[in-house]
C-alpha cells in the first residue's frame, strides 16, 4: 500500500528517468552530510571550547546545531521540490534557502574564530 | 551481487552515499559522549548509543534495498526513496535535538 504522502508526490506528471531520481537522492544525502557536519561542529564546540565562557559556548554550539537542523529540513524540501519538478518536466528549483544557509555557515565560522580569539 | 546494466553505476553510488551518510551519523552520535556536562553524561551516552543503533538501521535497510533497486533500475521501473529520505531527515533532526539537550540540560 502506498502511503497518502507518497500518492501526493506521485499524483502529478510521470516518473522521470530513474537516473535522475537517484541523483536527486544522492544530492539530498550530500546535504544531509553537510548538516551532520554542522551538528558535529555544534557538539564539538560544546565539548572542546572549554576555555570559552559557558554562555558564549552554549550559544555558539546552539547556533551550529540549529543551522544543522535547518539544513536537514532544507535538504528535504529541496529533494521534494526537485522530485516534483522532474515529474512535471519543470526546471529544477534554484538553491534559495539552501544557498542562504551557506552564508550562515560562513557567518558561524567567523563567529567561531572571534569567540576562540577573544577567549585566547 | 546482482548484475547491473547501469553503465554509470548510479544505484551503487546511491547506496554508497547512504553508507557514508549513516557512518557520518554514527560518528556524530558518538561525539555526544564528550558532552561538557559530567552530570548528564549517562543520558548523553544513551543518546549516543541510540544514534549508533539508528545509523546501523539506516545502513542495513539501504544495504538490503540495493539488490531490488538494481533490478528496478534494469527494468526501468521508477525508483523511489520517499520513506528513506523522510527517515534520514527526521533522524538528523532528532540528532540535532538530542545535541541541543546535551548543551542546555
Amino acid at each position: 500500500m502506498v502511503p497518502s504522502w507518497e500518492r501526493k508526490l506521485l499524483s502529478e506528471g510521470e516518473a522521470p528517468d530513474p537516473r535522475f531520481t537517484l541523483a536527486n537522492e544522492r544530492t539530498f544525502l550530500a546535504w544531509i552530510r553537510t548538516s551532520l557536519g554542522l551538528i558535529a561542529g555544534g557538539i564539538g564546540a560544546d565539548a572542546f571550547l572549554t576555555d570559552v565562557p559557558d554562555l558564549q559556548r552554549e550559544l555558539l554550539s546552539s547556533l551550529l546545531l540549529l543551522m544543522g537542523g535547518a539544513l536537514a529540513v532544507a535538504a528535504y524540501r529541496r529533494w521534494w521540490a526537485s522530485e516534483r519538478a522532474m515529474r512535471s518536466n519543470q526546471p529544477l528549483p534554484l538553491l534559495g534557502a539552501v544557498g542562504l544557509i551557506g552564508y550562515g555557515v560562513g557567518l558561524a565560522a567567523l563567529v567561531l574564530v572571534a569567540v576562540v580569539l577573544l577567549a585566547g | 551481487m546482482a548484475r547491473t546494466g547501469d553503465p554509470g553505476l548510479q544505484v551503487e553510488r546511491t547506496t554508497l552515499a547512504w553508507m557514508r551518510t549513516s557512518m557520518s551519523f554514527a560518528v556524530v552520535s558518538l561525539l555526544m559522549i564528550r558532552t561538557s556536562r559530567p552530570e548528564t553524561v549517562v543520558v548523553a551516552v544513551i543518546l549516543a548509543l541510540a544514534g549508533l543503533v539508528a545509523s546501523a538501521g539506516l545502513g542495513l535497510v539501504q544495504r538490503s534495498r540495493h539488490r531490488d533497486r538494481v533490478t528496478d533500475f534494469n527494468e526501468a521501473v521508477p525508483v523511489h526513496g520517499f520513506r528513506a529520505v523522510a527517515a534520514g531527515t527526521v533522524l538528523t533532526l532528532l540528532l540535532a535535538g538530542a545535541a541541543l539537550w546535551c548543551v542546555w540540560s
